[in-house]
């Protein structure tokens, strides 16, 4: 075989370099470290989307209990409260969809897929333990031959 | 490095081994171990999973080496199960990149000089490995690592001799391309 091609194959093999412990061990803790901040932000948008149905139903519940008066502004029964009342149950309704699709669009695949990483991320750290240990066999048969 | 053509030194070496030598399937390891992980680390990406795959190949290598019957195709022959069991792990992760399309046979201009002369740096070409797609990576790291001929290729990634040339003519093309890029940066 070419002297020139096999000199190349040889130089190709040397490219390749692997991770270390402490690489695994910096890799994990972005993960842990994403995923803390990406379960923060799905409790946040959960507290939000309860926060305002609630506070929603209240107003809606205030609102028809006491008989207030429209929403819309034109109206003759209208008044200063009640349009305040009106935008504020809009900006919930607002609300829930957007938190809704926040969550399972965005926070819940990213979570699913954070946890994934990590449990490959501890897998790979496990195999490299394993490879690690399996090259201290072969230099200590090695040896003892 | 193994010829892989004719009744050479490795051939003694796979029938020997075939015969139960446990030093000649050593020598096997030996000499085929690295270059296979690099080639199936090149499909797979991940360096451990890579070296699961590569104790599975030399597990089912030496479960199925007294079947082999031609000693001279073993280079084929060990690279197909590599490349076999790289493509399985691979699905079964879920994480196969998109392979590119099977192009049909055509009529490929020679590029052979050109390709030499360009591919002369094995840094900047593991490199620019990385940036292509699966199907051009195994083609290449197969042409590069074990100056496999086109027949041989198409045995160890089971497709048609014209998909396998019209593959490495792209694959050269875009190689060539990421490494302009990277001299021009």
């Amino acid at each position: 075989m070419n002297k020139h091609f096999e000199q190349f194959a040889n130089q190709l093999l040397q490219q390749d370099k692997f991770p270390n412990e402490k690489q695994y061990e910096e890799y994990q803790m972005e993960l842990t470290n994403a995923l803390a901040k990406t379960e923060k932000r799905a409790n946040l948008t959960t507290w939000t989307l309860g926060i305002a149905f609630s506070l929603a139903f209240i107003v809606a519940f205030i609102h028809h209990w006491f008989n207030l008066g429209s929403f819309v502004p034109g109206d003759d029964d209208a008044t200063v409260i009640t349009v305040i009342m009106g935008v504020f149950i809009v900006i919930c309704q607002l609300l829930f969809p957007i938190t809704i699709g926040v969550y399972f669009l965005w926070l819940r695949p990213r979570i699913i897929k954070l946890k994934e990483q990590l449990l490959d991320a501890k897998l790979a750290e496990l195999r490299h333990d394993v490879s690690e240990l399996r090259n201290l066999i072969v230099k200590s048969q090695t040896e003892e031959d | 490095m193994p010829e892989g053509r004719g009744f050479n030194r490795d051939t003694v070496t796979v029938i020997l081994a075939q015969q139960g030598d446990r030093e000649a399937f050593h020598k096997l390891i030996e000499l085929y171990d690295r270059r296979l992980l690099y080639f199936i680390l090149r499909i797979l990406g991940d360096h451990n999973g890579s070296l699961d795959v590569l104790q599975n190949v030399w597990l089912t290598v030496h479960k199925k080496l007294k079947k082999l019957k031609s000693p001279a195709s073993f280079r084929v022959w060990l690279y197909r199960i590599a490349h076999d069991l790289a493509v399985t792990d691979l699905r079964r992760k879920s994480k196969r990149p998109l392979l590119v399309e099977d192009i049909e046979t055509e009529e490929m201009p020679n590029d052979e000089n050109k390709s030499e002369l360009v591919f002369d740096n094995a840094e900047m070409v593991h490199v620019a490995l990385c940036k292509l797609s699966v199907d051009h990576r195994r083609v290449l790291t197969l042409h590069f690592l074990e100056n496999m001929t086109i027949d041989e290729i198409a045995e160890v990634i089971n497709c048609k001799k014209g998909t396998v040339k019209s593959r490495i003519y792209y694959a050269k093309n875009s190689l060539r391309q990421q490494i302009e890029e990277m001299l021009n940066e």
